[in-house]
This record gives structure tokens, sequence and C-alpha cells, in this order.
């Protein structure tokens, strides 16, 4: 037929395509080509067609009709306009036409490929999908039925996880799976991959999906991918898409699916024009002479769960018209409820006919059951009782026709209840349950509810009756409950398991009495779903939680000995230090024949109570400030340049912020007030560290400690029975040697009234007289935001809740025999490091035992030098790259071992060698120069080179062009045991 | 004499609460599960509830869980629930109480609170440790009991 500008109707439209013919350059055909779709109407759609059929302009439109890989087979149709579907039907029946010698040949191999499958012939239908690849290009339609073939290939030879089975995969997916990583087929691409995988919840995945695309902005680029994720089978939410020519239609092969579908459901009927129009006609019409391979597959498929397989094939075999009428009745049930997208309301019928009640529906898969079409009762699966269950609610049945036990078989054989069931269908279930007193009915009706409608009042209901439930029934035990449930309605088991998580157990207050028996029965129920589901993916959850409540607890340990002594030293030092003037006093008492003992006051004989005060206050001096083991350097490692500014400022940044970034765009006002907020906190959380986290001195004189062991009235009590305990000690014939670690327990009663005094600060004068009035004038300066009011009310708790946890530091430690592996220790490090400073995250790699243990003053040894290198890591290293630490141990004689671990970073980029090697020498010079009690934080060096000298060890810097190592070697006498 | 149960967690406010009731018999519980344990068991004469507590109490061996900004609501539950209608005097440091994303303030709680939880909510006092004025209602709540 030979074609006439003229005989074109719009004006516009002639003149565009004259453009177009003239235009050389792509960019400027795109955009006339646009124009050219914006303008056409129904008079001359069919002839412009044909011209851009003839002029090869369909090309520069949608690319190549059968386009080589994932990338080209949307790279052009993503900028071209959307026109009504009518008009694209027509476009798209031209590129039919246009390349219908191919496609007949594709036909013959679509076919042949559905056989193969649907015979369970994977191997070969590998073959002919790889030469319809080699031959036709890639399309939707190919990767729907390579997914299939491969998952279902999987599934039936029980190869679990992702890897490609015979030679012609291996050769064929990484062709099909590369090179369209962010593009949105790919995204198209992992939906059909989840689909098709077995292991996934479809009910979940298409009911997310929906929820997605409802969240999503019309005129997003993935809008219409998204919605067709699961075309065919959704014919009316294709031509209701006036975009549906983006998504997959630059394959001519999809184009031609997609019109037999919609042709067979009489969306649009072409214009037979010649014979090419009738080929084309018969050629879709040949995708529906295949009905006979449906009862074939079913056949196949018979025993399986025959449901869920027959849905992932719907969408594989979207050609086949049995299966995409059966889907067409699901979709309808599934995501819209009340408005049926069914055109032929007798096929719902045909599915779910009239006699297929909802009492027959709570009848066990073992009873025989009339078939009713598609419902076999022996064989149909939880997906398909599930939709027929939906269908006769909508019908107007009503759970309260059912008995208890029928309920009970009904929601035993379905899933997803808790997505599918309204609101009033889920208070009529409860009120079933309430009315027979069936508390398990009752209690998965709250539950259901819980899912949709979330409160924390219900939620605490739901708990009451669950622990109710389990103290009646199970023992109070959850696993328990579990097992009987899992015989008798195992798809709930998973939405028990989703409900018992950490925050709803340990709010079990009737059944656990601390939040480790909490923690551990939510690890069991993670083992017990892996082993009684069958599902190994729980056990990673169950390990993770481990490691999650070890460094719970290591993180217990270290805050229970910010403030700290270490025990053996302090010993010592008793021993060298106050024994020589303790014998003194032992001989005076001897010679006053000092009696303690019964109903008798203790007489301290004169001349002792000179050495008493004297040994007391050297050794509480000491017991302070000796800066390697005492107080005043845990409270310097450990608080102020360790851990303090990190915990009270980094939440608090990270709320800010976040809010900032969601809010505060459009509303600078607000910004700089929340910045200046920022800055005053951080200032108050600074001041206090400088001026308050010490000893009392005449330059510090709020510190919050004093070594002064009479500095208030009531330490004078205390030093009163200490010295009537070293009399008796004597009276009773214990010797200088003996009575020293008494010291030790007198000197921490002394500072526990420093201690209360310290944690009374931080929570009462510092979060109570600065914080909060510094969150109040905040708030104060936004009255009627109520967002604002909300961020200030979640920063006040916030803040308290930091107070209240840093205060209570402030404690005498309460663990004497702690342990831990080195690998456990140096992910706490790690964590606490990330802490202090969100953005910055050390990858690091190991090497050495990670399991070895170290207990006792190792462990705190090593922890502080850890802390010191790691942060060293964050603050000067290229982060790009894992720093290297390395841990060994050489065994020496009598139990004593030498420790060698050095850590190996990157330099950053700006660094250089010379100036990175002078750095590290300043640090740690100018740490020996100062008193422990001002250094900073970056004289964490000198921390770990005055540790290492405690320990006659060595501390070696090497510094190359592009790395950083610090070395450490000591010799340790009781290092931990092997675990 | 008269048995009051001081559900709180702070010391120093547990201190200050102690120095207005003199005369009772005080029994303090310092977590939500054993404020939960103590109405379930024992019967008091007055309630005094904190807000913002720990879910459990930390010992040598055990943590405290976590910590629920609206802990307190957890024990009002749970009055409702036994339908116990001991008199409770809320003492908070926090100006307002979040219930369903809505800020309640501490002045209306005592009567929105009552209502939701059939609860015999008798005041609110908000604790400032920068001020005497809590304390003054606080013992004017007591006077009225």
């Amino acid at each position: 037929m030979h074609l006439k500008w003229t005989d074109l109707s719009n004006i516009k439209l002639r003149n565009a395509l004259r453009g177009l013919q003239s235009n050389t350059d792509y960019v400027t055909k795109k955009k006339t080509l646009n124009t050219a779709r914006t303008v056409v109407g129904n008079e001359d759609i069919s002839l412009f067609s044909q011209f851009l059929s003839e002029l090869n302009l369909d090309e520069v439109c949608y690319g190549s009709p059968f386009p080589r890989d994932q990338k080209s087979l949307l790279s052009r149709t993503k900028s071209i306009s959307p026109i009504p579907f009518v008009y694209e039907a027509e476009i798209q029946w031209s590129r039919l036409k246009k390349n219908s010698e191919k496609l007949i040949k594709a036909s013959a191999l679509i076919q042949t490929t559905n056989t193969q499958i649907l015979r369970g012939n994977f191997e070969e239908s590998f073959e002919t999908l790889s030469e319809w690849h080699k031959e036709f290009g890639v399309s939707a339609t190919l990767y729907r039925k390579v997914l299939y073939t491969y998952f279902k290939a999987q599934e039936i030879n029980k190869i679990n996880g992702v890897k490609f089975t015979t030679k012609t995969t291996d050769k064929l997916f990484p062709i099909l799976f590369s090179g369209g990583e962010s593009n949105a087929f790919s995204h198209y691409l992992n939906s059909l991959i989840d689909f098709f995988d077995s292991r996934t919840d479809l009910i979940s995945l298409i009911q997310n999906n929906n929820k997605t695309i409802s969240n999503m902005d019309i005129t997003g680029r993935l809008y219409p991918v998204q919605k067709r994720m699961y075309f065919p089978c959704s014919v009316s939410t294709l031509i209701d898409d006036e975009q549906f020519v983006l998504t997959s239609t630059s394959s001519v092969i999809d184009s031609m699916i997609d019109l037999a579908s919609i042709i067979a459901f009489q969306k649009w009927t072409p214009t037979l024009n010649d014979e090419l129009d009738k080929t084309i006609s018969q050629l879709i019409e040949s995708f529906w002479q295949v009905d006979a391979l449906i009862d074939n597959f079913l056949c196949l498929e018979h025993g399986e769960d025959l449901d869920r397989s027959f849905y992932r094939a719907s969408t594989a075999f979207s050609e086949i018209r049995d299966f995409l009428e059966y889907r067409q009745v699901l979709d309808a049930q599934l995501s819209q409820r009340n408005a049926s997208i069914v055109t032929r309301e007798t096929q719902v019928k045909s599915f779910f006919l009239e006699d297929l009640k909802l009492k027959y529906l709570g009848i066990p898969k073992s009873t025989k059951l009339r078939q009713i079409e598609f419902f076999d009762n022996s064989s149909a699966g939880d997906f398909l009782r599930t939709f027929a269950v939906i269908n006769r609610l909508n019908l107007g049945d009503k759970f309260s026709d059912l008995k208890s036990d029928q309920i009970r078989i009904l929601l035993s054989q379905t899933s997803g209840f808790h997505h599918l069931l309204s609101i009033p269908e889920i208070y009529e279930l409860k009120e079933v349950g309430d009315h027979v007193g069936n508390e398990v009915i009752k209690f998965l009706a709250m539950l259901m509810l819980h899912y949709r409608l979330p409160n924390d009042d219900d939620l605490y209901d739901l708990r009451q009756l669950f622990q109710s439930l389990l103290k009646m029934n199970f023992r109070g035990s959850i696993l328990e409950f579990l097992d009987w449930l899992n015989k008798r309605t195992p798809s709930l088991c998973r939405n028990i398991i989703d409900l018992c998580d950490i925050p709803f157990l340990e709010k079990m207050y009737k059944i656990f009495s601390n939040f480790e028996e909490a923690l551990l029965v939510r690890e069991d129920i993670f083992r017990w779903a892996a082993e009684s589901l069958k599902a190994p993916e729980y056990l990673i959850a169950a390990d993770r939680l481990v490691l999650d409540a070890k460094v719970r607890e290591i993180r217990g340990d270290i805050d229970d000995t910010r403030i700290y002594v270490d025990e053996l030293r302090f010993g010592t030092w008793l021993t060298e230090n106050i024994v020589p003037e303790l014998r003194k006093v032992g001989r005076i008492a001897e010679v006053s024949g000092v009696k303690a003992g019964g109903d008798n006051p203790i007489i301290i004989p004169n001349g002792c109570r000179q050495h008493l005060n004297l040994a007391c206050e050297v050794a509480y001096k000491e017991f302070c400030e000796n800066t390697v083991f005492g107080v005043n350097s845990y409270l310097a490692r450990r608080i102020r340049h360790g851990s303090f500014r990190g915990q009270l400022y980094s939440n608090i940044k990270e709320i800010v912020r976040k809010y900032i970034l969601d809010n505060c765009e459009e509303k600078p006002a607000h910004k700089l007030s929340l910045e200046a907020f920022l800055e005053a906190y951080k200032e108050i959380v600074e001041n206090t560290s400088k001026q308050y986290l010490h000893f009392k001195t005449i330059e510090r004189p709020l510190g919050l400690l004093s070594s002064d062991y009479k500095s208030v009235g009531d330490k004078i009590n205390v030093l009163n029975r200490w010295h009537e305990d070293i009399i008796v000690a004597f009276s009773a014939g214990h010797s200088a040697e003996e009575i020293a670690p008494l010291f030790e327990n007198y000197c921490w009663s002394t500072l526990e009234y420093d201690l209360v005094n310290a944690r009374d600060t931080l929570t009462k004068n510092i979060f109570g007289g600065k914080i909060k009035p510094l969150i109040r004038s905040l708030r104060s300066e936004f009255d009627k935001d109520k967002s604002m009011a909300q961020l200030c009310n979640q920063l006040e708790r916030q803040s308290n809740e930091l107070f209240t946890k840093v205060s209570s530091w402030f404690t005498r430690p309460n663990s004497q025999s702690m342990s831990v592996s080195i690998g456990e220790l140096i992910n706490f490090a790690k964590q606490e490091i990330y802490e202090l400073d969100r953005d910055k995250m050390v990858g690091l790699k190991f090497t050495g035992d990670s399991e070895f243990n170290l207990v006792g003053g190792v462990y705190h040894t090593m922890y502080d030098i850890l802390y010191v290198l790691i942060g060293n890591v964050q603050k000067h290293s290229d982060l790009s790259v894992d720093a290297h630490l390395e841990f060994s141990t050489t065994p020496i004689k009598d139990g004593a071992q030498d420790f060698k671990l050095s850590i190996k970073s990157k330099l950053l980029p700006s660094a250089t060698r010379e100036v990175v090697a002078n750095n590290i020498d300043q640090s740690i010079k100018k740490s020996k120069t100062l008193d422990p009690s001002v250094r900073d934080r970056q004289l964490g060096l000198g921390i770990v080179e005055k540790i290492i000298d405690e320990y006659h060890g060595k501390f070696h810097r090497v510094v190359s062009d592009t790395h950083c190592t610090f070395v450490i070697e000591i010799r340790v006498l009781t290092p931990g045991v092997k675990r | 004499m008269k048995k009051v149960l001081i559900i709180e967690d702070d010391n120093y406010k547990i201190r200050d609460l102690s120095a207005c009731l003199e005369g009772w018999d005080i029994t303090i519980v310092e977590s939500v599960r054993d404020g939960v344990v103590s109405v379930d068991n024992e019967s008091f004469d007055l309630i005094i509830l904190d807000m913002a507590l720990p879910t459990y109490k930390k010992t040598n061996r055990t943590s405290s869980g976590s910590s629920q900004h609206h802990g307190g609501l957890e024990v009002l539950r749970e009055i409702k629930s036994n339908k116990d209608s001991t008199k409770i005097v809320i003492v908070s440091q926090f100006a307002d109480i979040e219930l369903d994303k809505e800020l309640i303030d501490l002045e209306n709680a005592p009567k929105v609170l009552s209502e939701r939880y059939n609860a015999n909510i008798v005041g609110a006092a908000f604790y400032d440790s920068e001020s005497s004025d809590w304390q003054e209602k606080f013992i004017e709540y007591l006077a009225n009991l």
C-alpha cells in the first residue's frame, strides 16, 4: 500500500511526520515523534502507525523489535510520551505485522518450550530457551519462562540456593541477568525472581507490591513497571494504564503476548484489512489452541501445593487462556475485594460455584468431597482455599455459620487472613471465639487486629490473653504452644514468631521475671522454627541474637567497670606501701593488749590512731588517684575520654539530624534553631566532661569525686569503722599482710558517697537543671508546631534515658570474674567507637584465634588498648579500606603468655608519612608531660603506651607511605584460657 | 499505717518523695514489671507512679531491658484489667504524656487517663529538681486523700 501525507487529516500531524522524515539526529526525531503522538486522533491513528512502521520510526520509539540485552529492552521506551491505550494498540499491531515472519518462528519456539516445561524436561527447555534468546533476543516473556523453569527444576531436584544447574544455564544466566543493576527493568526482574522463588510468601509479596504502587507517585518512572509486575493476568490494569507501552513492549514478543490477552478479553479488536492482519490474528489465536496443556499441567502438579504452583505458572504461561482466566479471578479476590476487575462475571461462578460454601472450607483435606470445577478438596492448598473463603465472605457468608472446630480447620488450611479479612470480619471472628469460649480463635483474631490496627492498649490485651492461654494450657511455654499450633494450624506459626519479638516478649511480665529469660525464649523460638518449619534462615537469626546478647553482656561488664580499680595491682601496691605502716599498728595494738569481741566497745590504743590515719589516707589517695590502676585512670580513659560524649551526644545528634532532613527543607528557622540547640547541647556535655568528671582539685573545683577521705561527714563514719576493723583483725591474730585486703573494700565504701553525689549531679543538676530547660526553651520557641513538640518530647525522654545510663556508670563494680573472647571484645570495641561518631564505621579484617578467652585484669587491659587503637583508626585512617587486626599468643612457662596485637590501617589520601609519624610522636610525648586528669581525647596513644610500660612490654609504631601500623607486645601472667 | 507503693526508678526522686510521706508504710519498686506484679499481688492505699521506667530492675546478673518512656501506662493497663480503684498520683519529670501520638499535658492527664483506664488518678505533679512547686502540689494531693 502506498502511503500519502495528504491522507492524514490532521495538519499538525502531517507536518510533524514530514519533519520526522527529514530530521537525522535522534534527539530531535524523538522530540518530534512525541509531538506527533500527542496530536494524533482517532481518524489518523491507523495510518499513523503504518507511517511509523514504513519509515522505521517505530524503532526510534521502541528500539530494536528483538533487543539483544536487558539494557536495550527498555532503553528507548522510557522517554516517549504515553498515549491512549487504543492508539498504542494500533501501533503495536503494526509492529507485529512488520515482524510477522520472525514472530511465527518465535511462536513455534514458545510452544515447544511450553511443552518441554510442562512435561518436566527442563534440560531440553533450557536448550530451547537458549536458542530462543540467540534468535530473538531478550523479552519479559523469555525472562518469565527462564525463571519459572529454573526454580521449578530446583524444586524438583531439591537443590537449595541459587546456582546454575546445567551448562546451558551457565551460559544463559550471565547474559540475561547482567548489565541492568539500576534500571527500572532490573527492579521488575528482581521482583520476578522473588515471585518465582517458592520460598517467598506470595500473598505478602503481592500485597506489598500493591501497597508500594498505591504509595508511589503516579508519574514516577517505576510506576508502570511496578503496576505490571504480574502482568499479563491483570488485563484491565494493563489497559487502564496508558503507559503500558513503557514496560515490556519494546520486544515485539512481549507486545504479541500483551495483545493476545487484550484481544482475548475483548478489550480491543484489531480491524482486519489484509492478509497480513489475518496472519497475525491467527498467530495470536494459536496461543489459545493449547488448552489441553493445562490439564496436563494440573495432572503433573497433582499432590503438590497446587495453588501456589499455579499462581507462578500463570505468570510463566500467560499466553494460555485457562491460566489467564483463572488468574483473573484470583487477582480480583486478592487485590480489590469489592471492586471486581473481571468483566465476565460468569467466570467467578465457574471457579467458585455457589455450593462451595464456607462450611466446606472448614472440612479437613482428608475428607472426600465432590470435586467442584477447579476445587479438589484433597489437593487444593492454602492459597486457593484462602481465595475461596474470601469469595464466600464477599458473598455474605459469616464465620458464625461455622462451629469452632470448623473455624479451626478453616484457619489451618488458609493463610494471610491478617491482610485479607476486613476489620468487621476480624471482629466477627473474635466475637465467635468469645461466644464459643475458644481462646485460641479469640487470640488469633486479636492478633490479626494487631496487624491491621496496631495500638499499645490492644497489644497489652493481646499479651494478657496470650499469657493466660500459655499458663492455662501450655505450662507457660511458648514452644509448647507452637508445637501444638504447628500440628493444627501450621500457617499461623510464623505469625506467632513475628509477634514474639523482643519488645513483645520482654513485656510478658507474668511469664518472665527478667529480661534475659525473654531473650533466651526468643532464641529458642528461632531454633524451634528452624527445625520444625524446616526454615534454616531462623538459625541465622538465632545466632545473631546470641551475638547481640554477648555484645550486651560485654557492654554490661564494661559499664559496670567504667569506675574501676585494678584489684591485683592495688593489692601489690598495698603490700609494698601500707603493710609496713600496718605492722607498726599491729605492734602497738599487741603491746596495748587490745581485746575485741563480745559486746565490749572497741578501744583504739593511743599511738595507733596516727599510723591508722596515715595508712588509710595514703591508701585512699592512691586508690583514687593512681594513674594506672586507680579510679582516676579509669574515669579518664573509660568515661571522660571514652564513651561519655559519644553516649550522650551521638544519639541526640542523630534524632535532630533526622528531623532536620525529614521536616526542615522549607523551614529554615526551625533548622537554625535546631542546629543552635545541638551546639548548646554539645557544649553542656563537653563542659560537664571538662568540669565535673574529675577528682576535685584547686583547678577543678567542680570535680564530682574527691580523694580526700574526710571530705564529708559520712566518710568519717566509714573511716572509724575502717580503723576499728583493723584493730579487731589484729586482736584476732591476723597479720598485716592478711589485713591489707580490707583496704580495698573500705576505699570503695568511702568513695560511695561521692558516687551517689555524682549520679545525682548528672541526672538532677545537669539533666534536670541544664538539658531540660534547654529543650523547653526550644519547644517554647515553636509553641504551636505539633511535630516540634513531639520532637522535643522525644529529645527530653531520650536525654533523660542517656543521662540515667551514664550516671549508672558511677557505681562500685559488681562483676568480679569477667571473661570474653578476643573476637567478641574487638566487635564490642568497634561498636563503641562507632557510637562515638556514627558517620564513621571502621571495617576490620581479623587474623588470629578469635575464640581466645580473656579473663580478669587482662580483659580490661585489652579493652582499653583496643578502644584507643580502633578509635585511632576511625579518626585518622582511610575507612574505605578495611584495617587489618592481628592477634597471637605464645605460651611461656607457668601459665604466662606473650600477647602480640597489631593493627594496620591505610593513611588518608591527604596524609603524608612524615606528618603522621610526627603526630604520633607528639601525641605520645605530650601525654607523658601532662597530668592524666587534663589529657584530652587526642592523647589516647599515650594511654596505650602507659599501659604497655606497666607490663614492661613493647609498643611499636611503623608508618609507611601508605599505611600506619601499631604493634603491642606484652607478657601476661593470667591471660585467660583457651575455650 | 497506710500503705503506699512508689513506682519510681530515680533515686533522688525516691528520696524526695519519701521525705513527703512520713508516717506511711512505703513500698518502693523500680521497674514496670515490679509495678505490675505489685499491683497484682498487694493492695495499697496509694500508688505514686512515674511514667518513664525500665522494664526490669537491673541486678548483678540481669539487665534492665528496654527503657519504657511510658512504662507507667503499662501499670495503668494492669490496674484497669484488675478493676482496681486504688488512688494514684502521677509524679513525672516530663510535662506531657504521649498517648496515641498525641501529647497530653500533665495537668489534663488525670482526667484523660482515668477515663481511658478506669483508674482513680487523683492528681499529677510535674517534678522539677530546681523548684519546690511540685512538692507543694504533691503534699496538697496527700492532704486531700
